[in-house]
């Protein structure tokens, strides 16, 4: 059974069709891709997926139940984190603190017992900031645990942002435009990283631009264009089919 | 942790400091704004929280204190005798929830137990912030300022506007709050330096609940409420009830302020309640430098000693005005964090330079040591 079922999901904005009945599904385990030129509705579908947005009409099921129309909060809460493309940090606060409100569905202290400072909350205290710590020391970012998230390097802040987004410990995980601002060495880094989050039984699904990152880790890709589907397969099949050529490359291209 | 409590301690040697200070210059009537100070700065502490900690202005505060002093004032000076006979006023009685007294013309009068209007103020506060939190925090910015702001001016004219909160004149002859034994907050000398106490007691102990909050889960969550709002709900906080609590909270601390000045003072009026007195607690609050607790202390005491002293004259609100516009301006961040930048751009650039070396001295003595 697949982990993420997307099933005839419409979002309109006024008379424009962000996402226009698409549907598709992730295999659990799998690392799998949405492309499409700009504009064809990616980051609408990741936002209506994660409940930032509310869709149209449609259904969505995680994990065997129906999350459509659930706040952002509750579908995190059941294991979907997610990563923006232009990079949401939480200003004014610390790198570590950044990762450690990631744990906040792993921990459960009320505003009460957080000022009573209750024995409870003190153990989950410590076990949150060593987990936080493990995930800083695995991205590489250990060193700038104290230092103020918002004014880090961009490729830095997409670090937190991953690592904020891992300390929720999701079954899947959404990236948007993982690669955007990246130079080519941290991108080259970024496949072997997400291959290494999927070993850890984490489930990606990744929005991307950059065509050599996408047909390197993925397994499936699926391809938006002006909100449909348009072509859906492995890296090599969606590679040469020729709607998605055309849309790429123009006419053209896709006749020759 | 044993940073944290260096301030608490510092505080407290401060409080008895200038009350041993006071005392022993017979200069006791400074206590008497000190006592003031310290009510408002509750109010101050809680409007931390929620502005500086979690980017939600209220421009209505001086509204929930002026419920929880109004509460006081009303139910503390309703006479009960005329209705000694009916079944509620006999159980109250029965139940100690009564005190009797004299009157200014010697008349015999019972009245409601402060204990229990404090519950009451509580309770009428806690209510109203909530009903009015859950449709105005969906707002935002300058929005949320406009709506509290509406809340605020409701209350102001309300206050002004009945005859049970005695119109223009507000509330007099409030009696004192007894808390245990003889020791009572009101007015009197005899109580002056006992009330002194309690009140730095109960800052110094709201103040250890607040700061236990900000480093906590639930602190860090709506410091990221701020910080991205979208982003927080992705990771899984329920934003709207956190604020709505946390508004609550923060009511509920203006209330207590509002319920004790009034004992103290002896009365109310409508300009508790007024614009200009919640403009006061958002300007303390941005002074102080916004997300600092001790900033906000710090400023609050200082500003609401010198007006209450009288220093500003007729200029007050325009004091407190021309400060905000002031933070606004040239130190959005607080004058505490600016002076704080400055001193630690100066440490930082040696700073950085050791922070370097240090790593290369350890290689070097890595190589060093085969």
């Amino acid at each position: 059974m697949a982990l993420l079922e997307v099933d005839g999901l419409c979002k309109a904005f006024g008379g424009l069709r962000a996402v226009d009945r698409v549907s598709f599904e992730v295999p659990d385990g799998a690392i799998k891709a949405v492309i499409g030129p700009n504009g064809a509705g990616k980051t609408t579908l990741f936002n209506l997926i994660a409940g930032s947005l509310p869709a149209d009409t449609g259904s969505i099921a995680f994990d065997g139940r129906s999350i459509y129309g659930a706040p952002s909060h509750r579908i995190a809460a059941l294991g979907i984190a997610r990563t923006y493309q232009n990079v949401k940090i939480f200003r004014q606060m610390t790198v570590l603190e950044n990762v450690l409100v990631g744990c906040h569905t792993r921990s459960r202290g009320g505003i009460t017992a957080c000022m009573l400072r209750l024995p409870f909350t003190r153990r989950e205290e410590v076990r949150v900031r060593d987990r936080a710590c493990e995930l800083l020391d695995m991205l590489g970012i250990a060193e700038l645990a104290d230092e103020d998230a918002s004014m880090l390097a961009f490729g830095q802040q997409r670090a937190v942002e991953l690592a904020r987004a891992l300390a929720l410990e999701p079954k899947l995980l959404l990236l948007d435009e993982p690669a955007a601002g990246l130079n080519i060495r941290e991108t080259a880094g970024l496949g072997e990283r997400i291959r290494s989050i999927r070993e850890l039984g984490i489930t990606v699904l990744i929005v991307e631009h950059d065509m050599s990152l996408i047909m390197d880790i993925s397994e499936e890709i699926t391809v938006l264009n002006f909100g449909s589907k348009i072509a859906e397969g492995p890296p090599q099949e969606v590679q040469r089919d020729p709607e998605v050529i055309r849309v790429y490359l123009g006419d053209e291209h896709a006749e020759s | 942790m044993k940073g944290k409590r260096a301030p608490f301690l510092i505080l407290a040697g401060l409080v008895i400091a200038v009350q041993l200070t006071t005392t022993l210059t017979e200069t006791e009537f400074y206590l008497t704004q000190l006592i003031m100070a310290a009510l408002y700065s509750l109010v101050v502490t809680g409007l931390c929280l929620l502005m500086g900690y979690a980017g939600q202005i209220s421009l209505g505060h001086a509204g929930f204190f002026a419920i929880g002093g109004y509460t006081a004032a009303t139910l503390t000076t309703l006479n009960l005798l005329p209705y000694r006979t009916t079944f509620i006023v006999r159980l109250l009685e029965k139940s100690g929830l009564t005190l009797s007294d004299t009157n200014s013309w010697g008349a015999e009068i019972l009245y409601l137990s402060p204990w229990l209007s404090l519950v009451a103020a509580l309770l009428i506060s806690g209510t109203v912030a909530f009903l009015i939190g859950i449709p105005v925090l969906r707002l935002k910015g300058h929005y949320l300022a406009m709506a509290t702001l509406g809340f605020g001016t409701i209350v102001y004219r309300i206050a002004i506007g009945s005859t049970i909160f005695g119109e223009a004149d507000g509330i007099s002859d409030v009696p004192g709050f007894p808390l245990l034994g003889g020791l009572v907050v009101d007015g009197s000398r005899s109580q002056r330096v006992f009330c002194y106490y309690f009140v730095w007691i109960l800052v110094l102990a709201l103040l250890a609940l607040v700061s236990n909050l900000v480093d906590s889960r639930s602190g860090r969550a709506l410091r990221a409420i701020h910080g991205n709002e979208e982003a927080a709900q992705a990771m899984g906080v329920d934003t709207s009830r956190l604020k709505l609590y946390l508004f609550v909270l923060s009511a509920l601390f203006a209330t207590v302020a509002g319920v004790f000045l009034t004992h103290y003072n002896g009365g109310i009026g409508p300009s508790e309640s007024g614009v200009m007195k919640s403009v006061r607690y958002v300007a303390i609050v941005a002074v102080g430098g916004m997300a600092s607790l001790w900033g906000t202390l710090s400023v609050g005491i200082l500003l609401n000693f010198l007006s209450l002293r009288g220093y500003f004259g007729s200029l007050d609100d325009a004091v407190f005005g021309g400060v905000l516009i002031a933070v606004m301006l040239f130190a959005p961040q607080g004058i505490l964090h600016r002076f704080r930048a400055n001193r630690s751009a100066e440490e930082k650039t040696p700073k950085k330079d050791s922070d370097r070396s240090q790593p290369q001295t350890e290689k070097e003595e890595a190589h060093g040591t085969p």
